[in-house]
């Protein structure tokens, strides 16, 4: 489907059918947020196809190391600016629609994040108080930035990238701890 | 009836119609491109290089060019003629089909939009056809799925020159519940546009290439009510469905 999405782009579309769900998957169970997941998954397929002519692989697993290293490094920016940029979406002229309450719930099924709980606890515990703080509020209680942010102290953007950077020291413990239970997608 | 799309799957089946036709459009670039640099027409040699690129720029984004006699030239550069019977639509123009400006989002179903495809027939006549809105594109939802109406669509052709509007309803459905999509065209005159019962009309918006659309709820929605067209001082009145009582 990418050496096919190459030479015509039109088909593209295929591609993110086949794999969107897996993308997501991944990028929620390391976001922890539906809605970042979401974004970052858009994104992801958004560059793909920006980029289709780049592609230099002639298999189809070829093509899937792709599309992950361009999934991971969608996150690691995510981790690194506490935010989603769009520029590829904006680029290929696409907007991302918003998500419904039907969606949330759908995506964070798709994590199967119940499974995921146990080794998530024991990450959590070894992070500081102020970084559980922080994703208790967002990840746990789905507080808003702003509403965050009054009651810290700080800007909304000041707690973006607190969570962004909590969930990126979090990942590190869950990357050893789940890799071995392969539940990391 | 066929479920709708889930709505737990709106925004990912969006995001697909949406990829799929920035895929469609970056393919018809390359093409562009390759018919280009391939360079054996003395059409492309004669053209002055800023007005090729701009013809090319057209192309890409999907829109069509009517050319002095009305050849249209469609999405692989051949000409496309309509079948020369006034006020019915030809078979095939895609080089010319658009997306019409008027939208209305479904009075009852979150996130459900309704659209306007419309294109102009070898007779001059705007020929419109109206249904779900979906990734830029208008067709309708069958068994979950999205399906962009297909190029020989019936769609309702209307010569705007006499009666200045065209109008049109349509009965579709969504989530198993009835609709009638009322919806058309006015030209440059019309000044004001509004519908309802006589004694409650309330106004219709008109978007700025000329394009309408209302979508009603039910079987009957606009039984015994008017459309209202003013041309400046005057206004007359079209009985848009006679009453059901």
């Amino acid at each position: 489907m990418f050496v096919r999405a190459r030479s015509d782009p039109g088909t593209f579309g295929d591609v993110y059918l086949a794999y969107h769900d897996q993308v997501l998957r991944y990028l929620v169970r390391q976001t922890l947020d539906p809605e970042v997941a979401f974004d970052l998954m858009a994104e992801t397929f958004a560059e793909m196809l920006a980029h289709i002519e780049a592609f230099r692989g002639d298999t189809e697993d070829e093509g899937r190391q792709w599309m992950w290293t361009i999934a991971r490094h969608q996150l690691y920016r995510w981790r690194d600016r506490g935010r989603v940029e769009r520029k590829h979406l904006q680029r290929i002229g696409a907007e991302l629609p918003r998500l419904a309450p039907e969606e949330f719930d759908r995506i964070e099924d798709l994590a199967d994040l119940e499974r995921f709980r146990p080794i998530l606890e024991r990450a959590l515990a070894a992070l500081s108080e102020e970084q559980r703080q922080v994703l208790r509020l967002r990840v746990v209680e789905h507080r808003p930035y702003d509403e965050i942010g009054e009651l810290l102290g700080a800007s909304a953007g000041a707690v973006r990238i607190r969570v962004s950077r909590a969930l990126r020291d979090l990942a590190r413990i869950l990357d050893s701890l789940a890799a071995s239970e392969g539940l990391l997608t | 009836m066929r479920p709708d799309i889930p709505p737990d799957r709106r925004s990912t089946h969006e995001l697909y119609e949406q990829f799929r036709a920035a895929g469609v459009r970056k393919t018809r670039v390359q093409r562009q491109r390759q018919r280009r640099v391939a360079g054996s027409g003395g059409w492309a040699r004669h053209v002055p290089g800023p007005a090729l690129g701009a013809i090319a720029a057209f192309l890409a984004v999907g829109g069509g060019l009517a050319v002095g006699t009305r050849v249209f030239v469609s999405d692989d550069g051949s000409a496309v003629r309509g079948d020369g019977s006034p006020g019915h639509d030809i078979t095939r123009a895609p080089g010319d089909r658009r997306v019409a400006q008027a939208t209305a989002v479904d009075p009852e179903v979150a996130d459900a939009r309704w659209g306007i495809r419309a294109y102009t027939n070898d007779q001059g006549a705007t020929c419109l056809i109206a249904g779900r809105l979906l990734g830029g594109r208008v067709g309708r939802v069958v068994d979950g799925h999205f399906e962009e109406y297909p190029d020989d669509a019936v769609s309702v052709c209307n010569d705007l020159s006499a009666e200045h509007i065209a109008t049109v309803k349509r009965p579709d459905t969504i989530d198993n519940h009835a609709r009638v999509l009322l919806f058309g065209l006015v030209d440059r005159t019309v000044t004001g546009l509004s519908y309802g019962p006589r004694d409650a009309l309330k106004p219709l918006t008109v978007a700025p290439d000329g394009s309408y659309l209302v979508a009603g709820i039910g079987t009957h929605p606009f039984a015994g009510q008017v459309l209202q067209v003013s041309r400046g001082a005057a206004t007359k009145e079209y009985l848009l469905q006679p009453p059901t009582s």
